[in-house]
């Protein structure tokens, strides 16, 4: 059974609940709004099925038991909002709690491990000019010369491509860097 | 204090960063050109503090050879101007250390955190490879100096730019202004800061750096000396009309 049932009884106004619309973690949410205007009591009222009675400390329980339910409607869709949004919402804390953490102290930064065997070992791309790394694709398209000296890449002018990934603020993606 | 005078070679602009506050601009075109090194390291005098500038002088493969040879002309004391990416990897670091006992690194660094600084260079990665190159040179025990562009991005944060300095094991710091060429012309609106605002940020910077021992320098201004900055290299040229973006630096 999917609807919800209400029931009456001597100021006790009792709702039946459907599980699947009115996850548990919505109605004990929307039962927490309610507290400072109800006397609440949660129970199981079957398979997949919970029972709220409530009794307004002030006024008229059915009105009251209206707004609940309405409030556990709105509960369990922000929950199915937050639930989909969770991994969004993770990495702005996580990005926000890294920038508030402060510059790293001495054991994280001996904890930044990068190493390299010898001198000239460049698995990171590090010893490459910035165009050279960041509008290779253009570069490809350029006809190669014999004796580029490091980071010069054959017809790449590096001016207003580079402002604007610049201005941009993050790291540049090739593809985000159009021609003009 | 050193007594020879400074010899600054421009090692072209090509450069693995590409900050936003970069006075080079539209110089980077010729970043393959062709640089008489060699040349210029034969004209080194005994005494000589002898600057490497770019760009980027680590993209060069024959960088430790420079820094050798100009040390074996006698220099006082040889200066890389450098982002200390390449330094990430301590062979690299290693490599320039055997190359002269008199080299020190100016190292560039634009933020506390890894947000702050990568934003400046518009390079993701940068910050851990800096600071771990600053860590690997202090490993080597290559002397380094810190250089910060103060920007309206960083100004807040100088004294826990200087805290991290410190901690990654530079000896001084360099608060440089914006220089008003560039990229820094263009993007004026973003990377300069109001004086006013920057002052007591950077006294409190500077007090931090006192208390933590580190040398302290101000834009041009005397201060640490000359042994571990090399100032500011070559600029694009201004636009006709172009003002000085900070006309007073405290």
């Amino acid at each position: 059974m999917s609807e919800t049932t209400m029931l009456y009884d001597e100021g006790w106004a009792s709702l039946e609940l459907d599980e699947e619309l009115y996850p548990r973690d919505a109605v004990q949410g929307a039962a927490y709004v309610f507290l400072d205007r109800s006397y609440l009591f949660l129970e199981r009222a079957g398979d997949r099925r919970l029972r709220v009675r409530l009794k307004a400390k002030t006024g008229d329980s059915a009105a009251l038991a209206g707004e609940f339910e309405n409030e556990a409607l709105a509960q369990a869709y922000r929950r199915r909002i937050a639930t989909s949004n969770r991994a969004f919402i993770e990495s702005i804390a996580a990005r926000a709690v890294a920038g508030a953490a402060g510059p790293p102290g001495l054991d994280d930064l001996l904890a930044m491990d990068i190493g390299a065997e010898t001198a000239f070992d460049d698995p990171l791309g590090i010893a490459m000019s910035w165009e050279e790394k960041y509008i290779k694709k253009k570069a490809d398209q350029a006809a190669p010369t014999a004796t580029a000296a490091p980071g010069v890449v054959p017809g790449v002018v590096p001016g207003a491509e580079i402002q604007d990934a610049v201005l941009g603020g993050d790291q540049v993606d090739q593809e985000e860097i159009k021609p003009r | 204090m050193l007594t020879g005078s400074m010899r600054v070679i421009t090692l072209g602009f090509s450069c693995n960063n590409a900050c936003v506050f970069c006075a080079q601009g539209e110089l980077r075109r010729g970043a393959g050109a062709v640089v008489d090194v060699a040349g210029a390291v034969e004209a080194v005098v005994a005494g000589d503090t002898v600057a490497f500038l770019g760009g980027e002088p680590t993209l060069w493969a024959d960088l430790p050879a420079w820094i050798r040879a100009a040390d074996g002309r006698g220099a006082g004391r040889i200066i890389v101007q450098t982002n200390g990416r390449r330094l990430a990897y301590r062979a690299f670091a290693q490599a320039l250390r055997e190359a002269s006992p008199r080299l020190a690194l100016d190292v560039s660094l634009q933020g506390s955190s890894a947000a702050m600084h990568d934003w400046h260079t518009a390079t993701a990665g940068s910050f851990a490879q800096t600071i771990q190159g600053l860590r690997n040179a202090r490993a080597e025990r290559l002397p380094a100096g810190v250089t910060v562009v103060v920007t309206r991005s960083n100004f807040r944060h100088l004294g826990e730019i200087v805290v991290l300095a410190h901690a990654a094991g530079a000896s001084a710091i360099h608060f440089a202004p914006v220089e008003p060429f560039g990229r820094a012309l263009r993007n004026r609106s973003l990377v300069v800061p109001a004086v006013e605002m920057v002052v007591p940020h950077l006294q409190r910077a500077v007090a931090e750096a006192r208390r933590l021992g580190l040398q302290s320098q101000i834009g041009d201004t005397a201060g640490a000396g000359p042994e571990l900055f090399a100032g500011t290299g070559a600029v694009e040229p201004p636009v006709a009309g172009g003002e000085r973006l900070v006309q007073e630096h405290p």
